[in-house]
């Protein structure tokens, strides 16, 4: 067996104690697989109930349809829905009969409910609290994701934003009983309501939300809102508005109401709508809240570079993107998105998440022409998914946008975005990379490599570099200096407290104008400069390691601004406590070799 | 999620009182499944287990019998039973096996009562060990060498790029080799 394989044969067929221990430590399954499997138990289930094999029919015949469609529609549309919102993850969509919803008989006789049973829980859970919620994200998601797995008209709404929520109250015999405990997210686009998403906080299902969500009565609700605000309710027959004179609109409902409440009874505040309530919203263009700002440089009909940038913002936790962006087009006042080329196979985005740094800039070059080709001249925005999130689970997604314009082709700049970006680039476009993505990418590229003391790849640039300097040509190098921590070099302590930061990784870069030599150095997963110097001189310095030392020879090129100076006199500038024995130096460049 | 709770919530919805109970105990349902087949079956056929086994508790479960409490005794069983018989079957390569029928129940001697209990020490040192990686090197192993799930499936579960998971799996399983060396455990 390799080094670095693992065979844990030995966890299997295991008693009940390990058993749990994995179970209760690890997840077996992601909320897709969840999703997915639960929809083929019930499959599974509803064939031997429908196929009515014996020994099943026990345990089905105590059960019958039950016609008590009050709060039942409520609960079915929540249950059917919830599957819905599971579905982004990744699972197919259900489309739920409600014939399916029965509710048991005990002892052979329907026995009523009370309206406790329906209310569930009253514990409100503050809406901003549901907002960070990840469930609510993917929620939101079904609106201004390509797919439009809710099949709303209109939809993706890639501007969408939700507007302050409301909750409706439960009426019967012409009172109001209780709060509907269920937050509505009216989500809200051009001003327009295009739906809800749905937060159940009566029936929690492993102490989590439900959410659930659609189009549902939005468009009713729009049109009532033009004749003035209204005060939301439900009843047995489905949920209604109510005017302050005291009329009734139906919302969704298939009858109209007959009862005698009054708008007084109704209103209790969290239930109203008035005609602006949309323009109140607490779920948006977050992204510029954030501090997050997104410019499109070096355009070009194939690709652009966007640069991200964050400044100030509020509730601002960790910022991150991924591959994803989105090309829209402006025609006619609106934006439209671009169709896609037609591909053979469904596009495939990665899953990496880059984050962004807080008080940084960064740049990325995006092509899109597998993806939309080469675009025609025209009026354009990019459209980035930026995540920001305060721990796991919770997050809040929302799109930011970089306007460009994409000129008559002249067939000059197209050609920019074909190749790789220079490891000068990496550098100046503050390409944020982790130290392992950093180091894979060095080793590909004509960069030194410097990993654990020793120059491991590039030796050959790196001549280049001094060939050009000793002919006093112009030249630049980037280096890269990896640092692991080795635990058995330090003390057990300070490899607990240091050990989550390593490994680091630094780019350098070098550059030669023909006088002076210009260096600049940073993490590879910060922006921040850590160094920024000019030197006047670089020394090569060589010397010969006592026997004791692992490797016999050293070999240095180092920055400096006396070109007198000596290996001793570096070496004690480095150790001496003195400070006045201090002597500026940068290593740029450190070899060691038998 | 205890009896009362499932018949309550059955009583108003069927599948809502599913999908809470699947939510509830398909970790766990998984784990005993996958433990048993895990060298025998693919995944596509221990995840219809799941399945199976789930449809069976719906079937099977009688919202008029009067038990009470944690429900994790009666699903175990029924897990336990329907993966010892899909076992059987593809061990025995037989197309159909009685989940009720007792050979389904293994018998164990005295020596392999002592050399179980031995094993099962075992797993303890082992499954602590990994615990003692932290996160997310522990799920990284679990996933990776017990469920076998692939690097980029990983990195959902714990936010990392699939370039992390390889570079940190390496880490983790030279770590804990030597955590283990250090009480004779070699794997």
């Amino acid at each position: 067996m390799q080094k670095d394989e693992l065979d844990l044969d030995i966890l299997e067929n295991a008693d009940s104690r390990t058993i749990e221990t994995l179970s209760e430590r690890y997840s077996a399954l992601s909320d897709s697989d969840v999703s997915r499997l639960f929809a083929r138990s019930e499959e599974l289930f509803r064939s031997r109930t429908t196929e009515g094999r014996g020994e099943y029919s026990t345990s089905v015949s105590g059960v019958e349809i039950y016609h008590r469609p009050l709060w039942q529609k409520i609960l079915t549309a929540a249950a059917s829905m919830v599957l819905i919102c599971s579905a982004v993850a990744g699972a197919a969509i259900f489309c739920k009969n409600n014939s399916d919803y029965r509710i048991g008989k005990d002892g052979g006789e329907s026995s009523p409910r009370s309206i406790e049973d329906y209310i569930g829980s009253t514990e409100e859970i503050p809406y901003e609290t549901v907002l960070e919620n990840g469930k609510f994200a993917m929620s939101y998601d079904n609106f201004t994701c390509d797919s439009n797995p809710l099949q709303i008209s209109g939809a993706p709404y890639r501007d969408a934003v939700v507007a302050k929520p409301f909750k409706s109250v439960l009426v019967e015999d012409d009172k109001v009983v209780a709060p509907l405990n269920e937050w509505e997210f009216p989500v809200v686009s051009g001003g327009e309501y295009v739906g809800f998403v749905n937060c159940d906080m009566r029936f929690l299902m492993n102490q989590e939300l439900g959410f659930w969500g659609g189009q549902m009565f939005a468009p009713k609700l729009n049109e009532a809102l033009e004749k003035g605000s209204i005060a939301i309710f439900t009843t047995v027959d489905g949920t209604y508005g109510i005017y302050e004179d005291n009329t009734v609109v139906a919302l969704a409902a298939d009858v109209a109401y007959s009862g005698s409440i009054t708008f007084e009874q109704v209103d209790q505040g969290y239930n109203l709508l008035t005609t602006d309530s949309s323009s109140d919203i607490v779920y948006g263009p977050m992204s510029k809240e954030w501090g997050v700002t997104l410019k499109a440089l070096n355009v070009t009909p194939t690709g652009l570079t966007l640069e991200c940038s964050q400044s100030g913002g509020k509730k601002v936790h960790e910022l991150s993107t991924g591959s994803y962006f989105v090309i829209q087009k402006l025609s006619g006042g609106v934006w439209e998105d671009v169709e896609y080329l037609p591909q053979e196979y469904e596009i495939g985005w990665t899953s990496e998440a880059w984050i962004i740094q807080k008080e940084a800039t960064a740049a990325w070059n995006v092509e899109w022409d597998m993806i939309y080709g080469e675009l025609p001249a025209g009026e354009y925005r990019i459209g980035k998914k930026i995540m920001n999130l305060r721990e796991t689970g919770a997050f809040i997604e929302n799109y930011a946008f970089a306007e460009f314009t994409v000129q008559e082709d002249d067939g000059s700049a197209a050609a920019v975005c074909e190749r790789e970006p220079s490891p000068e680039e990496i550098f100046e476009n503050n390409k944020i990379l982790t130290a392992e993505e950093a180091l894979e990418w060095a080793y590909d590229n004509p960069v030194v490599v410097q990993d654990d003391g020793q120059i491991t790849s590039g030796r050959d640039v790196w001549d280049s570099f001094f060939d050009s300097v000793n002919a006093k040509k112009p030249a630049s190098v980037m280096c890269v200096y990896n640092y692991v921590l080795d635990e058995e070099s330090v003390s057990p302590e300070l490899y607990e407290e240091e050990k989550d930061l390593y490994p680091q990784l630094f780019f350098c870069l070098l550059r030669y104008d023909g006088e002076v030599f210009h260096v600049k150095m940073r993490k590879s997963d910060e922006t921040k400069l850590d160094t920024d110097e000019t030197y006047k001189y670089l020394l090569h310095l060589s010397a010969e390691n006592p026997d004791t030392a692992l490797y016999r020879y050293t070999d240095q090129y180092v920055l400096v601004n006396d070109p007198s100076v000596t290996w001793e006199q570096l070496q004690r500038s480095m150790f001496s406590s003195q400070s006045s024995d201090w002597i500026k130096h940068s290593t740029v460049y450190m070899d060691m070799y038998n | 999620m205890t009896h009362e709770e499932f018949r309550d919530k059955k009583k108003i919805s069927s599948e809502q009182a599913h999908k809470e109970l699947f939510e509830a105990y398909c970790g766990y349902v998984y784990t005993i499944v996958f433990n048993r087949l895990r060298s025998v079956a693919a995944r596509e056929d221990i995840e219809e287990c799941l399945c199976d086994v789930f449809a069976d508790v719906y079937c099977y479960y009688d919202p008029g019998k009067n038990v009470s409490g944690d429900m994790s005794g009666f699903i175990g069983t029924i897990a336990r039973r329907k993966a010892a018989a899909l076992y059987k079957s593809i061990i025995s390569g037989a197309e159909t096996v009685s989940i009720d029928d007792e050979s389904a129940q293994q018998l164990i001697s005295e020596q392999d009562a002592e050399r179980e209990a031995a094993a099962n020490e075992q797993r303890r040192i082992i499954l602590g060990k990994i615990a003692g990686l932290g996160e997310p090197d522990s799920t990284i192993i679990i996933q990776k060498y017990y469920y076998g799930r692939s690097a980029a499936e990983i990195a959902g579960m714990v936010k990392l790029t699939p370039e992390n998971i390889r570079v940190r799996s390496g880490r983790a399983v030279k770590k804990l080799k030597e955590m283990l060396e250090k009480e004779d455990i070699s794997l």
